[in-house]
């Protein structure tokens, strides 16, 4: 093969695969930060909803707690 | 009624890559790059990608996933009179098809032929008289060729297979139909290298003449080849990043189509050239005696160049079954992107059960694809394939960059892009909207000119109407009485989010 051919089918595979390369690799990393950051999203939703729930509870129980004492003065 | 959607983004990736890549990237490019400079046409070729290929990719894409419908209905809901431009698309889509599985069928037949070598050393003898059992002229339709038929018979099945369920089946089949033609071409190249005369031949393929640049021909062919190659202009680009979310990546995903069909044609253009090389050296030969393109290369040149491998009837039987395979497996995601693209069109303005309307376009196609299984078959693929691909497919590019370039806000569709997009485009891709329709329009000149001088392939004038100059205003008709055809569920103002 002549050296020009064989220039011409470096140029080529750098070329197609160096973009191929390139363009795949960034829509990888790019679905990998979508999928993290839907995580983070879940993470943070579901922490929001823990503290909610755990706000939610600690109210419950002081109304309760005041309930109840109420009850035990009148009683008294 | 809820849009149906790609499993994820690389099935997207995946199918619109093979409906890109098919028979054109094997049996076309190797030829066109060999007769117009060698490897210095891969200059004027990505030249070509950059400035034509992806804008219209892109933009393609854009207007399918932004305004989420087929062709017709993007384009309608881009301005309500493009949705003509939008069925024109469907129109000559469904046409190829009807002629692109019968090509397929050929390739079936082949396919069982490679394992006894069966057309041995007169490979057109074989194709005309075994597979085609060609009649005389295009008038005589001579009844129908029995091989061709099963031919037919297996590629209709194996599109309705995979269609049947819509992307959710496309998805399951994309992996191995857009996998294994890269395999199966490396396979072709390792024993084309491997060859005595394959560096010969490979020297015709890449030796670069860059005296060549210098004349339009290179650049009007490189332009030409592009333009067939990315399935653009086809209403399938639009089908298919219709199935995609709103903001879904557009240009990041254009480039690693782009990139994957160029590497299609580039590893053909290794596997046959390096073949062509043995084939001249054993017959003693020039390589531009053997050298060809098109149906010529795959059902008469490379039959033979098999015939003359060594290594014995299996090692033989087995490179042709590879190739032939290989060709199947390029042609079976193309035609059924076409087949896509219309059932799109169809489902989306009517709102019709998509089932029902893919076996209604499915049964459809099939029956008007028995002309081309008939024993006159050949010069109509031939007369077909030449009008709606030169003129067609071509007025199809050129209304929809006139109507995006010129009669919308062009920039808008950057805006868009860009805003879902991982790489970013800038004022180029807006002036290359507004470019491309004087280009296309020198290609479509080019063939008008070429075609007044010297009637198609001398065919007789009647057969040049019936499958060329009036099968182009059948399109337009056909066309107009789509757009015009009212439909109870006005897809155009329907939610197109829904």
């Amino acid at each position: 093969m002549e050296f020009s051919a064989i220039v011409m089918l470096i140029f080529a595979c750098v070329v197609i695969l160096g973009g191929l390369f390139i363009t795949i690799n960034k829509a990888k990393k790019s679905e990998e930060e979508k999928i993290n950051s839907g995580e983070e999203k879940d993470r943070e939703e579901d922490k929001e909803i823990t503290e909610e729930k755990v706000e939610e509870e600690d109210k419950e129980i002081t109304e309760e707690k005041v309930e109840e004492e109420n009850k035990s003065e009148e009683e008294n | 009624m809820k849009r149906e959607r790609w499993g994820n983004r690389t099935a997207f990736i995946l199918a619109a890559i093979g409906s890109a890549a098919g028979l054109g990237n094997a049996i076309r490019f190797p030829y066109i790059a060999y007769s117009n400079g060698g490897g210095a046409f891969l200059i004027p070729y990505f030249v070509a990608i950059l400035t034509a290929g992806l804008p219209l990719l892109v933009m393609e894409f854009s207007v399918g996933q932004k305004y989420q419908g087929g062709a017709p209905v993007a384009l309608g809901r881009v301005k309500k009179g493009f949705q003509y431009f939008g069925w024109w698309q469907v129109v000559v889509a469904f046409i190829i098809v009807t002629y692109y599985v019968t090509i397929m069928g050929w390739f079936w037949d082949y396919l069982y032929a490679s394992f006894t070598v069966a057309w041995g050393n007169d490979s057109w003898g074989y194709f005309a008289n075994n597979v085609l059992q060609l009649s005389d002229s295009p008038g005589n339709l001579g009844g129908f060729s029995i091989p061709v038929l099963i031919g037919l018979a297996l590629t209709w099945i194996s599109i309705y297979f995979i269609l049947r369920k819509g992307t959710k089946s496309v998805g399951k089949v994309i992996g191995f139909t857009v996998g294994a033609p890269f395999v199966l071409l490396f396979i072709l190249i390792l024993r084309a290298v491997t060859l005595p005369g394959a560096m010969e031949g490979l020297n015709y393929f890449l030796k670069p003449d860059f005296s060549a640049l210098l004349g339009i021909k290179v650049w009007i062919e490189a332009y030409t080849q592009v333009f067939y190659s990315l399935s653009v202009a086809m209403a399938i680009m639009y089908a298919y990043a219709s199935y995609m979310p709103e903001d879904s990546d557009i240009t990041n995903n254009a480039l690693i189509i782009v990139f994957a069909d160029t590497c299609v044609s580039f590893m053909s253009g290794l596997a046959i050239f390096g073949t062509l090389g043995y084939m001249a050296q054993d017959a003693g030969v020039p390589i531009a005696d053997v050298a060809r393109g098109g149906l010529g290369l795959a059902f008469e040149v490379f039959p033979n160049a098999i015939n003359m491998l060594p290594g014995g009837t299996f090692v033989v039987a087995l490179f042709g079954i590879v190739f032939f395979l290989t060709m199947l497996t390029l042609g079976i995601d193309s035609a059924f992107s076409l087949v896509e693209a219309t059932i799109a069109g169809v489902a989306d303005k009517w709102g019709k059960d998509k089932y029902r309307t893919t076996v209604g376009v499915i049964l459809a196609a099939a029956l008007i694809s028995l002309l081309y299984a008939t024993k006159a078959g050949l010069y109509w693929v031939d007369l077909v394939d030449h009008y709606i691909n030169s003129y067609a497919l071509i007025m199809a590019g050129i209304m929809e960059t006139i109507a995006i370039g010129y009669f919308y806000r062009t920039e808008s569709i950057r805006e868009y892009f860009n805003s879902v997009s991982e790489i970013k485009f800038g004022k180029w891709w807006t002036f290359m909207i507004k470019i491309l329709p004087i280009i296309l329009f020198v290609l479509l000149v080019r063939y008008f000119v070429e075609d007044i001088k010297v009637p198609y392939e001398g065919y007789a004038a009647i057969y040049q109407w019936l499958g060329g100059w009036g099968l182009i205003i059948v399109v337009g008709v056909l066309a107009l009485v789509l757009t015009k055809i009212k439909s109870r569920y006005n897809a155009l103002d329907a939610d197109k989010a829904s």
